[in-house]
């Protein structure tokens, strides 16, 4: 519906206003500009009379109008007192942010997946663990030759002229060690696995060939 | 602490409490406004049961936003308005239309002749009144109750109706003809 902004027929400004100045809400000079104007103009105080006695109608009539039912008093107010009370629960728990870290944290510990992955670990770390004691140690290595097992020993002088290179190549490929040296006069002491006695003389012998780096070859009374 | 604690607090206080989450507050408010709010979104929906839904959504718009409530206008004013966007809400849901009178009112609006005339009493006179302000639009009707039962300024009316105030102004005007005139129709005497 289309009101018009002005009245198809002449009404006092004043007279525009009288709902209002019925109704008390004017303005303390629009309620004064009222007053004078119906001091002077009967058609505004005949219309006022109207408002009036409409005004105590219409109270009646909107006194006598139903209320809604009881039914919705109940609905409104249980569900307002379902939200004070998780409202309140929020609060306890602490700020926002707070809870927010702490959802974080408790994700990290929680998720779908975090017992599979500790089962995963646990297999990985046993057979980690397996393999470890399973797989041959240098330890195990330097036992089959080193203290404990038997050896033999052998003084060697090597010649001025061999390297450390060609010393080392030779010890290792006997599979023996030097225990001891060089002493002053370039002696050392090395050791050899005791074997059966046909081997080690054979190695004795493969060192006394090697005559451009060896000079002299012993064994070591025990 | 209950409603009673709050009988005499005003409509400012009251919504400041709600604000505060105070359920004792939002539970005397909701008694000092629920038949008005009924009545008034039921000048605007013809549905007492949708009315009814409206109230209760209107309500709970007003306990969980008490806070936003600016103090610019009547508490009234701010609980009308949340109640009459929920209306025409609700109307647009539905695809219904504003409030029209239905046939059976209609029919029983006393015929012209049976003019009750002087001899009408005072629950007559009413019953009448009321009836003719049924035949009349819901925009009428709705500025009718704004101004002489809820007793609101013709600016904030302007403001919860998103019209002028010089429209206000005439609207109330050509309101209080159309029922003179229904009034007349009926045959009540002249005296509105």
């Amino acid at each position: 519906m289309v009101e018009p902004d002005t009245l198809d027929q002449p009404i006092h400004p004043e007279g525009a206003l009288l709902p209002w100045y019925l109704n008390g809400t004017l303005r303390e000079d629009e309620r004064r500009q009222v007053d004078q104007h119906l001091s002077s103009c009967a058609a505004c105080r005949v219309e006022l009379d109207e408002l009036a006695q409409l005004n105590v109608e219409l109270h009646e009539v909107y006194a006598a109008q139903s209320a809604p039912s009881t039914r919705i008093q109940r609905a409104v107010l249980s569900q307002v007192q379902l939200e004070n009370s998780a409202k309140r629960a929020k609060s306890v728990t602490g700020p926002q942010w707070l809870k927010g870290l702490d959802d974080w944290f408790r994700s990290l510990f929680v998720p779908r997946w975090a017992p599979a992955l500790a089962v995963l670990l646990l297999v990985a770390q046993f057979g980690l663990l397996l393999w470890t004691m399973a797989r041959p140690t240098h330890s195990d290595q330097v036992t089959t030759r080193g203290v404990g097992s038997p050896t033999v020993r052998l003084r060697v002088v090597f010649l001025e002229t061999a390297s450390e290179r060609q010393i080392r190549s030779l010890v290792q490929g006997l599979g023996g060690r030097i225990v001891n040296g060089p002493t002053p006069d370039g002696t050392y002491i090395m050791e050899l696995p005791a074997g059966d006695q046909t081997a080690v003389q054979k190695k004795v012998d493969i060192l006394r060939s090697q005559t451009e780096s060896v000079r002299t070859v012993e064994p070591v009374a025990p | 602490m209950d409603a009673t604690h709050w009988q005499d607090a005003s409509d400012p206080d009251l919504l400041a409490a709600v604000a505060g989450s105070d359920a004792a507050a939002f539970e005397r408010l909701y008694q000092l406004y629920e038949k008005r709010v009924y009545q008034y979104v039921c000048t605007i929906i013809y549905d007492p049961a949708l009315a009814e839904e409206v109230v209760v959504d209107a309500m709970m718009a007003v306990w969980r936003g008490a806070g936003r409530f600016s103090r610019s206008s009547r508490v009234s004013t701010w609980i009308f308005g949340i109640a009459r966007h929920k209306a025409l809400d609700a109307l647009r849901r539905t695809g219904r239309h504003h409030h029209d009178v239905p046939l059976d009112e209609a029919l029983e609006l006393p015929h012209a002749q049976e003019s009750p005339s002087e001899s009408v009493n005072r629950k007559q006179l009413i019953s009448l009144t009321q009836q003719a302000l049924r035949t009349l639009s819901r925009e009428h009707q709705e500025i009718l109750r704004l101004v002489f039962y809820e007793e609101l300024p013709y600016e904030e009316i302007a403001a919860l109706l998103s019209i002028p105030t010089n429209t206000v102004k005439t609207r109330v005007y050509y309101a209080k003809q159309r029922l003179k005139h229904q009034l007349k129709q009926f045959g009540q005497p002249e005296r509105v």
